[in-house]
């Protein structure tokens, strides 16, 4: 089963995303509340994909992705920026970080976070790259 | 009194006159006397030879009593000479004796003359009759009358040259006179000359320098003269100088004063355009100093010239100590240097060398956003030419200096009160969302078919809700200005098929038939920003599908010109009556008198306006192109294609 690392302040949020991960895609899911916490994981579970949301405190998740592209043991770990900060500038900068794909919160339904998960767990990528 | 010419040259004239006719005198009294001379002298000379024609006479008389047969008729003809060459010397004589003393003496001549011809005659008479007794006697006859002859005849030349001695006389008294009369004309003339040159001299010299001393009166600046009136009065040459002197200088008097006039208005005047000058240059002045911008001007050599005050407020920004921005209360205005300008910026922005830029190029130029000792600064140079003979001429250069900190922080301030607000509203909603679909998901088959619904509602609630949070945060960006776009090359068809696939599936149930109509032949690709042409196109194919209950909705892509596609969307919908065509792309509007008269399902009223605003961001736009009521409506969206050529440098 995928583990998936999500990275979300709100609890709200945290746990609508949760029950999509497990009842809707039968994924693995794990939680971290904030960026640090999310780092500390990814280095020690090693997920196969991460959610990464935004707007934190202490450590935004621009700051987390450019940690996690920094360390060669989960740089090449999928990360999607989940957020609600809509705009292009971001998208752009983040997907220049190194994220693989950019998502608005709140304009997609669960289905479509599943899918677009789906999108980026199926090639499994080898540690090397 | 006439002109001095004219009495000169009648004075010359008159003195010529004089000398003429002296002359005249003189030389008709030497003709005259030469005349006598002459005749008198031819008369002594006649009378000399009527003397000594008698011996002639008497040698014939002689040779005719001694000749024989032979030579008589000879000697009677030298007899008969001889008498008539006395005969014409007494005819001449008869005629030139005048004077009555000669006269006499004459007359005793001729008598003994005529005697002795007599004696003559008849001794030859008697020879002629053959007697020749008595001849002696008659020829000592004939001598002795000779002798006769002889003294009438002196004393009638002494007579003569008696007259001619007179004669001499009077030509001597005639010569003395004549050098005398000579000697005195010459005096007479002279004096006459003298003084008439003086009185000429003084005719003229005496106003000439009447007028001289008035000429150096008035140079030296001296105009109350006045000229003499008997110089004025006067009619020769001196009195019309004098009369044009006077009309020369009262013009000269008249010219002057009005030159003082032209002085003291012209004086006025530059009075008055200086003062408007510095009037000018002080509003001038004035102006530049209460801009609420800093003004800095430099010459061509890159020096500093002039600033203003608001100039010197925002350059002596600096970061204290503490890292503060404030304003150094130490710079004073009239330390600026270029150099110090230039220093106080720091290594992102060369003040110098944008100076220097401006200067060689030519061009006005902006910067925005320069960051200064904690300021954000907007600078604007630009050259300040002048048209010259060689073309314009760049004087120098102007910066105009503003100080947009406070712009810039609100402006952040206010994107990110909305980046902040949008993400605040979204939280929330992304639960409600997220959450109602899950529940329907996976819990829709146990419920009652009413909590399905209700659920439903909230589900849909909430998608619109997050809809209208979305779109105040677009127009608040397109207002501001600060929406970002990704332009990039894609296909009109494959972002058409994407939506109407997205769009079909939310309407399963719906009797519209909804499909893209393909082009015919390929058509180039659109250079646009994907994901705003997919909100677009989502708009109007989604307000399609929403307001039509049946019929179809159709897509379709036509070229527009040669620089632009143009994708329609047509529906067979209610179509929009003319009223609400005016107030489609406007935000919120709907028509309608009351503000309560609003028909609250259709969305935010922000779509289409956002729409277009999109699209001509894109540089295209968006239009109803038709609309009939009860039959349906097109809607447009024209974006344009990827350029052909990228070298339009």
């Amino acid at each position: 089963m995928p583990k998936i690392l999500l990275v979300e302040d709100d609890p709200s949020i945290a746990r609508m995303l949760i029950r999509i991960l497990t009842l809707g895609g039968h994924y693995e899911a794990v939680h971290a509340a904030e960026g640090k916490t999310g780092l500390e994981l990814a280095l020690s579970i090693s997920p196969d994909l991460i959610l990464l949301d935004i707007m934190m405190p202490e450590m935004n998740g621009m700051e987390v992705l450019d940690a996690l592209k920094a360390n060669a043991t989960v740089s090449h770990i999928p990360v999607l920026m989940m957020t609600n900060l809509g705009s292009e500038q971001n998208a752009h900068l983040a997907l220049e970080k190194g994220a693989v794909d950019y998502v608005v919160k709140s304009d997609v339904d669960p289905q479509e976070v599943l899918a677009t998960i789906q999108k980026y767990l199926q090639p499994l990528p080898t540690p090397s790259n | 009194m006439e002109s001095i010419r004219r009495r000169l040259l009648r004075t010359f004239l008159y003195l010529i006159g004089i000398v003429v006719i002296g002359g005249l005198f003189a030389v008709s009294a030497m003709v005259w006397i030469t005349q006598q001379y002459r005749s008198t002298s031819q008369v002594i000379i006649t009378e000399y030879r009527l003397v000594a024609a008698p011996g002639g006479l008497i040698a014939a008389y002689n040779t005719r009593a001694e000749s024989n047969a032979n030579n008589t008729a000879q000697a009677e003809q030298e007899i008969k000479n001889e008498e008539e060459n006395i005969r014409s010397l007494e005819a001449y004589l008869d005629a030139a004796i005048t004077d009555k003393a000669s006269l006499s003496d004459y007359i005793g001549l001729k008598n003994s003359l005529a005697d002795l011809i007599q004696t003559i005659d008849a001794s030859i008479a008697k020879i002629e009759s053959g007697n020749l007794s008595g001849y002696d006697a008659d020829y000592n006859n004939a001598n002795q009358k000779y002798g006769f002859v002889k003294e009438n005849g002196t004393t009638l030349i002494f007579s003569e040259l008696n007259y001619i001695a007179s004669l001499q006389q009077q030509t001597d008294r005639l010569y003395v006179i004549c050098i005398t009369l000579g000697i005195a004309l010459l005096i007479l003339t002279l004096a006459i000359g003298t003084i008439y040159s003086w009185r000429f001299s003084r005719a003229i010299t005496t106003p000439l320098s009447r007028l001289t001393t008035l000429a150096q009166r008035i140079a030296h600046g001296d105009m109350e003269i006045s000229m003499d009136p008997d110089l004025l009065e006067r009619k020769d040459e001196t009195g019309s100088l004098s009369q044009s002197f006077n009309v020369m200088v009262r013009q000269l008097k008249t010219k002057i004063s009005e030159l003082h006039h032209e002085k003291a208005s012209v004086e006025h005047e530059v009075e008055q355009r200086t003062a408007e000058l510095s009037h000018e240059k002080t509003r001038l002045a004035a102006s530049i100093a209460s801009l609420p911008l800093g003004f800095i001007m430099t010459d061509d050599d890159g020096e500093l010239v002039s600033m203003n005050q608001e100039a010197h407020t925002i350059l002596s920004y600096h970061l204290s100590r503490q890292g503060v921005s404030e304003q150094d209360t130490k710079e004073t205005r009239d330390r600026w240097t270029l150099e110090k300008i230039d220093s106080k910026f720091g290594s992102h922005f060369s003040f110098k060398n944008e100076l220097k830029q401006t200067l060689i190029k030519g061009k006005p130029v902006w910067h925005d956003n320069v960051e200064f000792n904690g300021r954000v600064l907007r600078l604007f140079f630009a050259p300040v030419k002048e048209e010259s003979r060689k073309g314009p001429v760049t004087l120098g250069v102007i910066v105009l200096v503003e100080d947009v900190t406070e712009e810039r922080l609100l402006a952040r301030s206010r994107d990110e009160f909305f980046s902040i607000a949008s993400h605040e509203l979204r939280t929330p909603l992304t639960a409600i969302r997220g959450n109602s679909s899950m529940v329907r998901q996976f819990y829709g088959n146990t419920m009652d078919k009413e909590a399905a619904e209700m659920l439903e509602d909230i589900h849909d609630s909430s998608v619109r809700l997050i809809g209208i949070v979305n779109d105040f945060l677009d127009v608040s960006r397109l207002e501001q200005g600060r929406l970002e776009l990704n332009m990039e090359v894609f296909s009109a068809d494959e972002v058409i098929e994407q939506l109407i696939y997205e769009i079909a599936n939310a309407y399963p149930g719906k009797k519209v038939h909804l499909a893209f109509e393909k082009p015919h032949k390929s058509l180039p690709n659109l250079y646009a920003d994907k994901n705003r042409t997919k909100q677009i196109l989502y708009n109007l194919i989604g307000n399609a599908m929403k307001f039509t209950e049946k019929g179809s909705v159709t897509v379709q892509v036509v070229p527009r010109g040669s620089t632009a596609l143009q994708i329609e969307v047509t529906d067979t919908g209610p179509g929009i009556n003319p009223e609400s065509q005016r107030l489609l792309f406007r935000k919120f509007q709907q028509a309608g008198d009351s503000l309560f008269t609003r028909n609250t399902t259709q969305g935010t009223g922000l779509g289409l306006y956002i729409s277009r605003a999109l699209a001509e961001k894109m540089a295209g736009s968006v239009n109803l192109t038709r609309s009939e009521p009860g039959k349906g409506s097109t809607f447009a969206v024209v974006l344009p294609i990827e350029p052909i050529t990228k070298s339009h440098a």
